[in-house]
This record gives structure tokens, C-alpha cells and sequence, in this order.
């Protein structure tokens, strides 16, 4: 999901402490819910604390493919990452009554992602399967060979397109985890940092960093592409 | 503000992540230094590559199913533990099991009322009879009193009074009714053996 902050003007956060900030509120703020009770998905989460399948089934239809594809970014493994997903919505349900309407569904759906991610990579026996899927070629991994960019405008390009995105995905597979999880936690889903930082459970200077060396890395990998 | 200070902000600059004041100096800085204005350029660049992957990914049904299936069993379970809780006891046991405890307590007391009525028996006589001969040995008495089990265990070092001035009560009477007779057995004897003696 491509973030409204990456416009040409920086948005700017304000410091509810900073009694000189006469900037204009953070971008991500301005189309914001007023807030987490006007969120869709929050009324969702509540009809299904209730009972009701039905919003469950809803819950999953609308989050399952960004939460499947975290995953996969997540792990480097396709069978992981829907094994993960699975978990991740029975988490949901299992866990539905301690849900507090108090910040944005999906940071509390992306948290019980990141946190079961978090605990797949830290079991010693997927080591050797994760070195072994990494070391398939990209036409023999469970969801076939890349298809054409939509978006190019010769074959030549969609062609360097995929390659980019492949060499991104490879380059963000081999980042330290919590960097990995801030980094696709700030982009994919465009949390705040705040939010980033309660579903690593570290403080926001912490995610600041995570992210700084996380950029550092990917640019200096890619230094032909910029 | 310096460029290692500055630099650590970029990726926070681009997210709109830096609070008012510092970007105020993050500002100035970059206004006087081109090396950082174009790390700040890559860096907004490879989060723009990062930010346009492909945030979604195909689901295949078998998942869903899959997860609502798993989901549907845990309400199931979870609705029974509630029902379980919901219940009282002896539903929860079962008729059966109910049947059973309430044959196995029926039975336990008429055990122990049974078996409680032999050494009541046993006590009742001689208590009586300690009650009447209260006034000629009073210490004998109240040992008497001590329970069933009790005398059953000990054996008294001698006879109750009667039964040493009367030996052949002990010979004449039924055994049934006279069991703490039959267990001074050896007392009797000895003392009657002991008075005859003695009258011889």
C-alpha cells in the first residue's frame, strides 16, 4: 500500500508535547477515522465478539491476502506462510473477547501476525527449510513464475520490474527480523510508528532505528536501481 | 545538526515521523548539506520500491476452508465447555454415574450402621451394668466406658465385679449377648481359680 507521506512536501508530526509545532498535521492523520470506533473493521471485530460467523467470515475474506503475503515476505516460505495465516485468524477468533476497540483492527490483526512470524523464525528446526526454499530458483516456488506487470509499458520493462521486485523481496527476506517486521509493518500496512512499535513491543525510537538500518541495508544493495 | 544525526532521521523525515522541532533543524540542515539531501532521495526511493510490492497475495480456497473449519471447531469446543460449566453437577456426571454414587453412599451406610450396631450392643450391657455396680467400683466403671473398639483391643487386668463373684454366669449365659464375657475370658478364669483357692 503506498504511503500518502511519500509526496514531494514531508509531512511533519506533531509533538503533542512541542508547544512550537505550527506545522500541519501528519499526513496519514488527515484522512484518518476520527477514531478506531469509526473503523469498519472495528465494528467487524465486535459482531464477531458477539457471535457472529458471518463477520468473521468477512474479517478473514478482506485480511487473509495482506496477512498471507506479510507472511510470506515474513518467512521465505509459502506452506509457512499459510500455515501462519491460518494461525493468525484462529488467534483472532480464539482471542476475540480480549480485543479492545481502543486503536485499528489491523494493528491488532498485524500484531498477531508479527508476533507468530516472530516465534516461526525463532524455532530451530525451520532453519534448513527456509535456506532450502531460498535457494529454489523464483519459477519453482508454490505460486509459479512472476506474470507480466500490468503497469509496463514494453515487455523489457515488466521484465527489469519483476527482477527489482524479486531482488526487494530477496534483500528484505535477508534483513534481522525486527527489522524486517518494522519495515513491512510501516510500508505494506501503513501503520504508524507508534503502532509499529506496540506490535514489536519496543518504544518508537526503537522502530526509528530498526527502520534507519533497515533503508541503510536496502540502499546499499541497491545502489544500481536508485 | 549533524549529517550522522540528520541521517538517522531520514527514513522518520519521509514517514512524516519526526516531530516539529527537530524537523525544523532537520530542515536547516539539509538546505546546507547536498550529501544528505540525496541520501534522503534514495532513501525515499527504495521505501517507494518497498511500499509498491505486491501488498496482497492470492488465497487459495482450501485456506479459507481450512481456517473456518478450524474456527467452527473451537466455537464448538468452546460452547461445550460453556454448556459444561452452564450444567449442575450431577448432570454434568451423568445419570449413571449419579446412580451409581447414590448406590454406593445407600450402601455405605447401612454398612456403618450395621456395623455400628454390634459394638453399641456390646457397650450397652456392660455400660448398664457398670451403671449399677457404679457405687462398688468406680474405677472400673468408667473404664468401661471407653468405646467398643477400644475395649475389643485392650484386654481389662481383671474381670468386672459381678462376673468374679458370679463365674458361672459367664458358663450359663448365650454368647451372643454376652460377648465382652467371653472376652475377660481368661480374667474370669484366673480369678475364679484364684478364689477357689483361696476357699480351699
Amino acid at each position: 500500500m503506498p504511503r500518502a507521506s511519500l509526496g514531494p512536501a514531508f509531512p511533519v508530526r506533531v509533538d503533542p508535547e512541542d508547544t512550537m509545532a505550527d506545522a500541519p498535521p501528519a499526513a496519514r492523520g488527515a484522512d484518518a477515522p476520527a477514531g478506531p470506533m469509526a473503523d469498519p473493521d472495528v465494528a467487524l471485530m465486535l459482531r464477531v465478539q458477539r457471535g457472529d460467523d458471518a463477520a468473521f467470515q468477512e474479517l478473514f475474506r478482506k485480511f487473509s491476502p495482506r496477512i498471507l503475503q506479510y507472511a510470506r515476505r515474513f518467512v521465505g516460505s509459502e506452506a509457512q506462510a499459510e500455515e501462519l495465516t491460518q494461525d493468525v485468524f484462529v488467534q483472532v477468533f480464539r482471542f476475540r473477547q480480549r480485543y479492545q476497540p481502543q486503536s485499528r483492527f489491523s494493528t491488532w490483526l498485524f500484531t498477531i501476525a508479527t508476533n507468530l512470524c516472530l516465534n516461526e523464525l525463532r524455532r530451530p528446526e525451520r532453519q534448513l527449510r527456509v535456506d532450502l526454499w531460498d535457494r529454489r530458483d523464483a519459477d519453482e516456488r508454490p505460486e509459479g513464475p512472476a506474470l507480466p506487470d500490468p503497469n509496463a509499458r514494453t515487455p523489457e520493462e515488466g521484465a527489469a520490474t519483476r527482477e527489482l521486485d524479486r531482488r526487494l523481496d530477496q534483500l528484505i527476506a535477508a534483513l534481522p527480523a525486527k527489522q524486517r517486521a518494522a519495515l513491512l509493518l510501516s510500508r505494506m500496512d501503513g501503520l504508524a510508528y507508534r503502532d509499529v512499535a506496540d506490535a514489536l513491543g519496543c518504544s518508537e525510537g526503537a522502530v526509528k532505528a530498526l527502520l534507519f538500518r533497515a533503508t541503510q541495508s536496502l540502499k546499499r544493495s541497491l545502489r544500481d536501481h536508485l | 545538526m549533524r549529517c550522522g544525526r540528520a541521517r538517522s532521521l531520514i527514513a522518520a523525515a519521509v514517514d512524516g515521523e519526526v516531530v516539529a522541532r527537530r524537523r525544523r533543524a532537520f530542515d536547516r540542515h539539509l538546505a546546507d548539506c547536498a550529501g544528505c539531501r540525496r541520501e534522503l532521495e534514495e532513501t525515499r526511493r527504495v521505501l517507494a520500491l518497498v511500499a509498491d510490492l505486491p501488498d496482497h497475495a492470492d488465497v487459495p480456497p482450501a485456506l479459507e476452508q481450512e481456517t473456518l473449519r478450524r474456527v467452527r471447531r473451537l466455537a464448538a469446543e468452546e460452547r461445550e465447555r460453556s454448556d459444561t460449566r452452564a450444567r449442575p453437577w450431577w448432570a454434568v456426571l451423568g445419570v449413571p454415574a449419579v446412580a451409581i454414587a447414590t448406590t454406593a453412599v445407600v450402601m455405605l451406610a447401612v454398612g456403618v450402621w450395621r456395623t455400628g450396631s454390634a459394638p453399641d450392643g456390646i457397650e450397652a450391657a456392660p455400660t448398664r451394668t457398670a451403671a449399677n455396680s457404679h457405687a462398688a467400683a468406680p474405677s472400673h466403671a468408667v473404664a468401661r466406658r471407653e468405646t467398643p473398639t477400644r475395649l475389643a483391643q485392650v484386654a481389662p487386668a481383671e474381670p468386672p465385679p459381678e462376673l468374679a463373684a458370679d463365674p458361672d454366669l459367664f458358663v450359663d449365659l448365650p454368647i451372643l449377648r454376652n460377648m465382652d464375657k467371653l472376652q475377660h475370658f481368661d480374667a474370669i478364669r484366673t480369678t475364679t481359680l484364684d478364689d477357689d483357692q483361696s476357699n480351699g
